[in-house]
């Protein structure tokens, strides 16, 4: 009987541990800083400052990630910070 | 699907499935990581993907044409339309754990895909409701979802939730008289699927709900931030059921657990680099399922502006994953047999390492006062290469599964042109 080996890089802590850092981060970068103001989201309004800009391209990436891997999700949301919608 | 003569068996797939099943699979996460044109985001994209696994008898071939249009009407109501398709060919190998070269099977299908959707826009949020089919000759897919979308502290931040559920049915082999597991027959073809009254082929079901949350924070006037998570139940068949794993000397269908429970975690960062007119990006993911896979993905990505309608991409990415729990290499199913009671020569399961680095440029027209033809704003056209590297990180590679496309330098290139226009 063949036993696989697996790595130790792993642990049974990692999802809680970025849970947590996740919640974290959020909090950090919305509580604590300073509120950005309407008129300086100049560069933030540039296409290339959004997040999945091109969702042609973002999902027939997917499609072939998700065919050569075993992982899924967790590729974010389009959109950005400039306050359009 | 039409089938080459290289064997006797008359229709048979097996990469081709992962393929365009993968698809399905990915239905429900592309409708919840999918862009969402904000209000004002008239328009209408088209695009051509090529991906080319090349091997000497075993290698793949796609082509993935893709269209989309997107309008609102008024100030609170928008609709999005979308179609693409796959056209898949190539060679794969009847059963894993036998030389793939002398064993493999040509063969080339088609797959496509509709989606509607819906936007309604407040004063507080952005509703959105939508639905999809896909259908191909062994599988048909059906969806729905539901998303809302909210700014927060004054529009510095963006709180998302989506959720779509998957009804899809699966062609599989009729194993009704098998008495147990080391019996089942694989699929042999795909001409009597989702036909009443067969005797050869059953229906199965899938059942796949899928929840994204994601959390997007302006903060500095240069640094914006994405964190979010994604969980996904699968409920049903998920094996090929074209796929045969050689365990002992019988060559039986694969088979895999009915339940997969998937949660993935992610944090992407976007730098402005002022002074250059450019910006970074990186994205970290992590994710675990209940079949003990486990992966972490990083991609880098820098935007350019070369000149002020041109834009050029560069990126690298990387995933790592370790392997699902019933995972073997052909060589130890066909010398010992499973561990446990599922099977599998799938090699998304298995322990690897994936590279990309590609290039990607844009060009954008932009109307000055007087609009194109009276009604466009914008001309768009992009170009993009990847080019995909692939390294087994199990114990024999040389027994994981398809392992003839690994053997070259390039792994595999994806290509892709894209034009459209905004009104």
């Amino acid at each position: 009987m063949h036993s696989r080996s697996r790595s130790s890089r792993w642990t049974s802590r990692g999802p809680t541990l970025g849970l947590a850092a996740i919640a974290a981060a959020t909090l950090l970068s919305s509580g604590c800083a300073r509120a950005v103001l309407p008129s300086e989201k100049a560069y933030l309004a540039d296409p290339i400052m959004q997040f999945g800009a091109d969702g042609l391209e973002s999902s027939a990436d997917a499609h072939v990630m998700a065919n050569r891997e075993g992982a899924a999700g967790g590729t974010g949301t389009a959109g950005g910070g400039c306050g359009c919608n | 699907m039409q089938l080459d003569a290289r064997t006797t068996s008359p229709r048979r797939r097996g990469r081709a499935r992962s393929w365009l099943r993968s698809a399905a699979l990915l239905g429900p996460l592309a409708t919840l990581c999918g862009p969402t044109p904000a209000q004002g985001d008239d328009q209408v994209r088209a695009a051509v993907t090529y991906f080319a696994e090349p091997a000497p008898n075993t290698g793949l071939n796609v082509v993935h044409p893709q269209v989309n249009y997107s309008q609102d009407f008024g100030e609170h109501f928008g609709l999005g339309v979308g179609y693409d398709a796959d056209v898949v060919s190539g060679a794969t190998p009847q059963v894993f754990g036998v030389d793939a070269v002398t064993a493999a099977t040509k063969f080339d299908d088609v797959r496509h895909n509709g989606t509607l959707g819906l936007r309604f826009l407040t004063e507080f949020a952005t509703l959105r409701v939508g639905g999809g089919f896909a259908g191909e000759s062994d599988y048909r897919s059906g969806t729905v979802n539901a998303g809302i979308t909210t700014d927060l502290f004054n529009r510095n931040s963006q709180l998302a939730l989506d959720y779509t559920h998957n009804f899809d049915r699966v062609c599989d082999a009729n194993n009704a008289v098998a008495e147990e597991l080391l019996e089942l027959r694989a699929l042999d073809s795909s001409d009597r699927c989702f036909e009443k009254g067969s005797d050869l082929t059953a229906t199965r079901k899938l059942a796949i709900d899928s929840m994204q949350l994601t959390w997007t924070q302006v903060a500095t006037p240069w640094l914006l931030l994405q964190f979010g998570a994604t969980g996904q139940v699968l409920r049903g068949f998920q094996a090929n059921p074209y796929r045969q794993v050689l365990l002992g000397e019988r060559a039986v269908q694969e088979h895999m657990p009915e339940v997969r429970n998937r949660l993935a975690l992610f944090a992407r960062g976007k730098f402005a680099l002022k002074p250059i007119r450019g910006a970074i990006e990186l994205d970290v993911r992590g994710y675990l399922d209940s079949w003990s896979m486990r992966a972490l993905t990083t991609e880098l990505a820098w935007d350019q502006y070369i000149a002020r309608p041109i834009v050029l991409r560069v990126r690298a990415r990387w995933h790592l994953q370790d392997s699902a729990l019933f995972y073997r290499d052909g060589n130890d199913y066909a010398s010992s047999g499973p561990v446990g009671s599922f099977w599998t020569g799938d090699r998304e399961l298995s322990a690897l390492l994936n590279s990309t680095y590609g290039v990607k440029a844009s060009y954008i027209i932009r109307a000055r006062g007087k609009q194109f033809l009276r009604f466009i704003d914008a001309f768009v056209v992009s170009a993009k290469a990847d080019m995909l590297f692939y390294r087994s990180l199990t114990e024999n590679p040389e027994f994981s599964p398809n392992y003839d496309r690994t053997k070259g330098l390039l792994d595999a290139v994806v290509v892709q042109a894209q034009a459209g226009f905004d009104f």
